[in-house]
């Protein structure tokens, strides 16, 4: 019987110019690499980073990828369909279903 | 004694199943709406219940639960946040720095208040400790 993937799950809440933001991209990419199911929330400045081609092409590769509607309404970004956006309850709903958890402030 | 049996059984559950998490704050809430950002996330993901969350308010930012919090960077989130924290079952704990000291509320500082031994020791009893 297949074993169930590990699930990982990444906050990021910097600036996608901020050094954090590319590791957290980092991880992300290897815990891909390492067949673990990645779910990543972008919280305050990290909406910035939604549609950054880094992250666009994590997500072709199976990043689930979610966004603080709140962060985006305050930056007038109008949310489109590269990512999943909605509440805290989403970032507590990664919290808690994943087996790791890892934040890149 | 089933009721009894029952409701350890469901305690144990659900003591075993929720991560504990620290968020430890030391950006400058004077300057850095990331102080505020911080405490809307611990509340706001502390009130589902899954999560347990508990807050450090590290030098500066401890001014948070002082009397002029209203003024500061988005200041009326910590009147919204930190009771949320706390009626979850999270506590919020302060290392004032010495300027941050004199604006906290004295009933704030009485048992709330960590020394750096007792920081260290508290981060040890969480899975995961977030920084902002």
């Amino acid at each position: 019987m297949a074993q169930a993937a590990r699930k990982l799950g990444i906050l990021i809440s910097v600036d996608p110019e901020h050094s954090n933001f590319h590791r957290g991209l980092q991880l992300a990419t290897a815990a891909l690499n390492a067949k673990t199911e990645v779910y990543l929330y972008c919280l305050d400045d990290a909406v910035k980073g939604v549609n950054d081609d880094r992250v666009q092409t994590l997500r072709g590769h199976g990043l689930r990828l979610f966004a603080c509607a709140f962060a985006c309404q305050r930056r007038k970004i109008v949310p489109g369909e590269n990512a999943l956006y909605g509440g805290l309850t989403m970032l507590n709903d990664v919290m808690a279903a994943t087996d790791r958890f890892v934040s890149f402030n | 004694m089933e009721e009894l049996f029952d409701e350890i059984i469901e305690e144990a559950k659900s003591t075993k199943s929720k991560s504990k998490l620290l968020v430890i704050v030391d950006a400058d809430p004077r300057t850095n709406p990331r102080a505020a950002e911080a405490l809307r996330m611990a509340g706001g993901v502390s009130v589902w219940g899954q999560v347990a969350i508990s807050v450090v308010l590290r030098d500066a930012a401890a001014r948070a639960l002082g009397a002029g919090a209203r003024e500061l960077l988005d200041g009326k989130m910590f009147g919204q946040f930190v009771p949320m924290v706390r009626e979850s079952g999270g506590q919020v704990y302060l290392m004032p720095d010495a300027g941050a000291m004199e604006e906290v509320d004295t009933g704030e500082l009485l048992g709330n208040v960590l020394k750096e031994p007792e920081f260290a020791t508290l981060t040890a009893k969480f899975d995961y400790v977030m920084r902002f």
